[in-house]
């Protein structure tokens, strides 16, 4: 049995499958990403890199191939299986930090806790001390229109956090922000890798984030065409 | 311009989904709008159209009111008089009788005598033919004894050509008597112009000789009535009143001439006739049109709500448009042809759409008109009618309400930060825009009722009483006053509030909220006083409606969080509904004006739904229960339709041996239709003529277990005005008010008079005395009023009013429900002839109860013990005479008068359905729009851990807590103003429950679809696609 805590196995994903618009976003990837990594996978714009981190997350299925994290094959999950797995297993950070405008930082971070059963208060509770955590004490009550989008970008990262899940998934996290924002949260989500031992997959065009993580894979026209460890 | 044109037909194109959806959405408000005029334009155009068929060529009918007639030239003196105008005048004979076919043992009641003379100056009845040979028939040829009857009186006598059959009349000294006369003939008419179609009436026509020789008159040839038809009017279907008036005056003062001992009645029949349909109907399109109203205010909040949606999603783009350097005039103009186009398609669609619904509509209306009670209307053809101001009506409000709800909105966007819009950092609720400033609203809504309040004064002042006041409100002055004050502090209440509004916009908004769901109470409380002294409630009450629905609205939104926040915790108690509840409410809380237009929209419709469904189930009870009272016991009414009275008879005990069902028989003496003069307007003095039923009561029957005489009730003016007093002043005034009654019912039992001037019972030989009598309220007379009645002589009898009769009973028998029109004592009618016009009436009493089957088998034995020719029958037992009894079953009296009341409702409930349909389609569209709009947000959920139950659970709860608010408010408002006029009528409010859980249900189901289809729909969209979605 493999190491991996995410192996992908020969993955092809088709939209609109034998249709004239047809797209062949991955061909046969065949991957395999260690606990405890930091993996950034870049490529130039429609090479399939979101495609791959949204299958490899559950929010999308695959035409074909398997996609095992922590052993298990998710691509062939029933619905209910996959929202029970991806909530308990998987955090997202997105580029357009994709918070909730009308609930503040405090609610944004505690709704996957809720989501799993846990108690007001005791959501409240570790929301509280996560938000902390990422710097953001003093803001807890705002919403995301009144904080900065570095802030934004924050309240996103606890939230991925807030459920321990084994890997955290990052598509173009900080794609909308300075560059000295970016370093921080780069810092961060370093810091996040070594204390947690988390797995961290990165989606990214910038090579400076690149340099940042233990590995890089280089997608081209669907296939990895480039996999090493820096 | 022409660029901005483009752009915008390329932007409709681009949505032009939403752009569809916002025109049907518009077009569902329009359609109500539509129907409303449909239904109200057919009602009015076809009522004309009745009336002028059924009158023909007749404007104005002349007849005697005491017993001294025309002679046979009135004609002649009446058109050299007025000239050639007056293109018909066609004097007759005719007189009312009862029928009575011995072989089949068949009578009929009100059968018309008429006659056609040969040289009348004319005629509007048109040629007659023979129903069998079809061949043309000559009144003039009848021999004395010989009829020509109707298809009609044939049919309901079982009678046939060459059958023998009586009819009673009476003689100059009031003493009955009975004709025989044979059917030589069964008329059918193929032209007329005159009243009604009269093949279906009961008709006897005879020759006018025959007819003349039947009727007490010192007259060789009396003419009792005389029909006139007026030229000028041949365009017009109606004289108006105008001129009907001036004819009426022409003739009265060349008859008052030539017939000075006549008493004249010349009745402007058609035109009364219109003005008494129009008023008729007035008080149910009233309620209609209010009703529409308040449906059309709910189709207003549905257009807000997508109007608002429309802006919220444009924000961006008007945003966008500006930072690259559109003027703000393009947006504006932009904005304007788009708004144009939305309002244009709506338009035509609600034209077509509400078309349709009122064509169906329409059909209800006629079924439920017609069985309330116009026979007339059964058979006319009721066509719809569209007005062409329909159809512009219906553009110029799609045009209006889009411009109204969209450019409002759009002027606001176009004040919005442009930074704010482009980086996305504007809040989505547009009632935050307000933080910080004041709202307007409340200057102008407070600023409304407070000129409302000021205009109240002015009337106060300079009229006596305000314009929205009904005319003779006895306590106006008072009243208008207490109006004044309500309206002005209420109004500067409101306004007061949007000072607060900068620091405390929640108690600001309560307090608003509050002071308009006084108002209402307040409103409420005028429709009750007013609606006893025959003011128009409905309006008041449902403007109070109106208010209570915006008070309500208010307080909730103002309170939304708190209410949100009290649902959190309650979903926060199960684990499966925590993150779903956080969701739920906090997406309510962040589009609070959405949220309040959505409950608002349940709300409005709701309330009329929950009024209309408790009124008809508490009406039907609390009348019912009223009817008991009223019956008090008694079951059937027993009446001699013969002039023969029953007082020689021992009928009471020949019932009682005869029918053991029976305790207790109280007879009433029962006069004919007695005509006097009266006002019937308090504030206007002209008289009107009454036609009364006269009823002489014997006391000696009613009597205590002493034998005391008894007072059967007190008089209805000693008592002040009903609904201004508690219940414990009630009875003490009812205490000192019955006392004072009481003079008047020793001296009206002793058959005294009472004084012209101290208006107090005198010593009956006293000269300055007159004979009292008691009438009914609606006369508008004054106790000690002198009114002429005309006696069987001819000459007019003077009587004083003693008063009214209230309905406080002193015993048992509340015979006042049965001693309607003008009550004299026994031995007053006997001393003036009175009682020679009528009959004896007996109410009875059955062991039976209120047992509807039984009483109604009981009253068809009476009968026919009483009418049919056989043994032991009361025929054998009088000696062969023939009374011509009927037995009336009172609850059928109740069910019809019930009925139509019923279906009254029933449509104004179908009606509002229909606004409640169209309200939870437009739903559906709002909450299709805003889960389209909310994709992104889904995959968002999803991304966090919901799954698609979840998803969908969470756009329920939305939905369903607002449904669930709007029903709450609904069910208090409407339920408060069917209480408010149950209470008038004092009858205990009913709701039905299940009618309410019906209600309930079909919220909750309409929620679900206008939730769960959507957010299902969303739901399934895989998340990675939903995040890639941009609005």
């Amino acid at each position: 049995m493999s190491d991996g805590i995410l192996v992908l196995e020969d993955l092809h994903k088709i939209y609109g499958e034998s249709t004239p618009n047809e797209v062949h976003a991955l061909r046969g990837v065949n991957l395999e990403i260690k606990r405890g990594e930091m993996v950034a996978i870049m490529g130039p714009s429609g090479c399939g890199k979101t495609t791959m981190l949204n299958i490899c997350g559950g929010l999308d299925s695959p035409t074909s191939g398997t996609v095992k994290i922590n052993g298990i094959d998710i691509s062939t999950f029933s619905d209910v299986q996959m929202t029970a797995f991806r909530r308990d297993n998987i955090g997202y950070v997105f580029q357009l930090f994709n918070l909730f405008d009308y609930m503040n930082a405090l609610e944004n971070v505690m709704i996957p806790l809720l989501t799993q059963g846990m108690s007001y208060p005791e959501a409240t509770r570790k929301a509280t001390m996560i938000l902390r955590e990422v710097g953001l004490g003093d803001r807890i009550y705002h919403t995301p229109p009144e904080i900065s989008g570095g802030q934004q970008q924050r309240v996103a990262i606890a939230r991925a956090l807030i459920t321990h899940p084994v890997i955290i998934l990052g598509d173009e996290p900080t794609g909308d922000l300075d560059s000295v924002t970016s370093e921080d949260l780069m810092e961060m989500f370093r810091r996040i890798n070594i204390d947690n031992q988390q797995t961290l997959i990165l989606v990214t065009h910038s090579a400076w984030i690149g340099e940042q993580c233990d590995r890089i894979i280089l997608l081209r026209d669907g296939e990895v065409v480039e996999d090493g460890y820096q | 311009m022409k660029y901005t044109f483009k752009h915008t037909l390329k932007g409709i194109s681009r949505r032009k989904r939403n752009f569809i959806l916002t025109s049907f959405v518009i077009a569902l408000g329009i359609s109500l709008v539509v129907q409303t005029q449909i239904l109200g334009s057919t009602i009015e155009r076809n009522y004309k159209e009745i009336l002028v068929e059924v009158f023909g060529n007749t404007d104005i009918i002349v007849y005697s009111l005491n017993e001294i007639y025309f002679t046979q030239n009135v004609s002649d003196t009446l058109i050299q008089a007025l000239g050639s105008e007056f293109e018909g005048i066609f004097p007759q004979v005719t007189y009312s009788t009862t029928a009575y076919y011995p072989e089949k043992g068949q009578f009929e009641q009100g059968v018309r005598v008429e006659t056609i003379g040969s040289d009348f100056n004319g005629s509007f009845w048109g040629q007659i033919y023979s129903n069998s040979t079809g061949e043309e028939l000559n009144i003039v040829s009848l021999q004395e004894d010989e009829i020509i009857i109707s298809p009609e009186l044939a049919d309901s006598l079982e009678a046939k050509i060459n059958a023998q059959i009586t009819i009673f009349l009476r003689d100059e000294r009031g003493n009955p008597f009975f004709h025989n006369v044979t059917i030589k003939d069964i008329y059918s008419y193929r032209e007329y112009g005159r009243i009604g179609n009269p093949n279906d009436f009961r008709r006897i026509l005879m020759s006018e000789q025959a007819a003349q020789s039947l009727i007490p008159s010192s007259l060789d040839r009396p003419v009792t009535q005389i029909t006139i038809g007026i030229e000028d009017h041949k365009n017009e279907p109606f004289l108006g009143r105008e001129r009907s008036d001036e004819a009426k005056n022409q003739i009265e003062t060349v008859l008052n001439q030539s017939y000075q001992d006549v008493m004249l009645e010349v009745n402007t029949i058609r035109e009364n006739n219109r003005e008494g349909l129009e008023e008729g109907i007035s008080g149910f399109a009233s309620t209609f049109q209010m009703f529409g109203i308040v449906v059309v205010i709910a189709g207003l909040l549905l257009i807000t709500n997508i109007q608002l949606m429309n802006m919220e999603e444009r924000e961006q783009q008007i945003g966008m448009l500006r930072a690259i350097g559109a003027k703000k005039r393009d947006i504006f103009v932009s904005y304007s042809i788009e708004t144009l186009l939305t309002g244009v398609l709506g338009g035509i669609f609600g034209l077509i759409l509400g078309m349709g619904i009122g064509i169906w509509l329409n059909d209800l209306s006629r079924d439920m008109l017609s069985a309330m009670g116009n026979p007339e209307m059964t058979q006319s053809i009721f066509d719809i009618v569209v007005e062409p101001e329909t159809l512009l009506l219906s553009l110029a409000c799609a045009i209006g309400l889009s411009f109204v709800t969209g450019m409002v909105p759009a002027l606001r966007a176009r004040g919005i930060s442009i930074i704010e819009i482009v980086r996305g950092t504007k809040s989505k609720d547009t009632a935050s825009s307000l933080n910080g400033k004041r709202p307007l609203w409340p200057l102008i809504i407070g600023g409304i009722i407070v000129i409302l309040g000021l205009i109240t004064l002015v009337d106060l002042i300079q009229q006596g009483q305000p314009f929205y006041a009904p005319e003779g409100y006895r306590n106006i002055e008072e009243e208008a006053a207490a109006n004044f004050q309500a309206l002005f502090y209420v109004g500067l209440g409101i306004i007061f509030t949007s000072f607060l509004f900068r620091r405390y916009r929640r108690l600001s908004l309560t307090i608003s909220g509050l002071l308009l769901v006084a108002l209402t109470i307040w409103g409420f409380q005028i429709a009750v006083d007013w609606a006893e002294e025959g003011g128009n409630a409905n309006s008041i009450a449902l403007t109070g409606l109106l208010c209570g629905v915006i008070g309500a609205t208010t307080i909730v939104g103002a309170n939304l969080e708190a209410l949100t926040a009290g649902l959190r915790k309650c979903f926060s108690m199960f684990k499966r509904t925590r993150a779903t509840g956080l969701i739920a409410t906090r997406y309510i809380n962040s589009r609070k004006t959405r949220a309040v237009l959505t409950f608002a929209t349940f709300a409005v419709i709701l309330s009329l739904n929950f009024f209309i469904g408790s009124f008809a189930v508490t009406q039907v009870s609390g009348s019912s229960h009223t009817w008991e009272y009223y019956m008090s016991g008694v079951s059937i009414v027993v009446e001699s339709q013969t002039p023969f009275n029953l007082s020689s008879l021992n009928f009471p005990d020949i019932l009682q041996d005869q029918f053991e069902e029976i305790e207790q028989i109280y007879p009433l003496g029962v006069g004919g239709v007695l005509p006097f003069r009266g006002s019937r307007d308090e504030i206007s003095p002209e008289e009107d003529i009454f036609y009364s039923k006269l009823t002489a009561i014997d006391f000696s029957t009613f009597t205590d277990d002493n034998g005391e005489a008894l007072y059967p009730f007190v008089f209805d003016d000693l008592l002040p005005h009903y609904s201004r007093l508690s219940l414990i002043n009630r009875m003490k005034y009812f205490d000192e008010a019955r006392e004072e009654s009481n003079l008047f019912w020793e001296a009206f039992l002793a058959g005294q008079k009472i004084h012209r001037t101290t208006k107090e019972p005198v010593d009956p030989d006293d000269p300055s005395g007159l004979p009292m009598f008691i009438g009914e309220r609606f006369y508008f007379l004054e106790i000690g009023d002198i009114v002429s009645f005309p006696a069987l002589n001819g000459s007019l009898i003077e009587m004083i009013y003693a008063g009214s009769l209230a309905y406080f009973p002193s015993f048992n028998l509340r015979i006042n429900e049965f001693t309607r029109g003008v009550v004299v004592s026994s031995e007053i009618a006997s001393q003036f002839s009175l009682l020679g016009y009528g009959v004896k009436e007996f109410l009875i009493e059955t062991s039976n109860g209120y047992d509807y089957e039984k009483n109604e088998e009981l009253s068809s034995y009476i009968e026919e013990f009483s009418n049919k020719k056989e043994t032991d029958s009361l025929i054998t037992l009088s000696g062969g005479t023939f009374y011509g009894i009927t037995a009336h079953h009172l609850w059928d009296v109740f069910y019809h008068s019930n009925s139509t009341n019923a279906n009254a409702l029933n449509f104004l409930q179908i009606f509002i359905s229909t606004g409640l349909i169209i309200g939870v389609i437009g739903l559906l569209v709002v909450s299709h729009r805003s889960v389209k709009e909310r994709k992104r947000e889904i995959g968002m959920l999803r991304s966090v851990g919901f799954s698609k139950k979840a998803v969908s659970l969470a756009v329920l709860l939305e939905l369903l807590f607002l449904g669930i608010l709007g029903f709450i408010v609904g069910f208090l408002t409407g339920n408060y103003l069917a209480w408010v006029f149950a209470d008038i009528q004092n009858w205990n409010l009913i709701i039905p429950w299940t009618q309410v859980g019906t209600y309930g249900a079909f919220i909750m189901g309409s929620v679900f679809l206008a939730a769960l289809i959507p957010g299902w729909l969303a739901a399934r969209i895989p998340p990675s696609e939903a995040l890639r979605y941009h609005g």
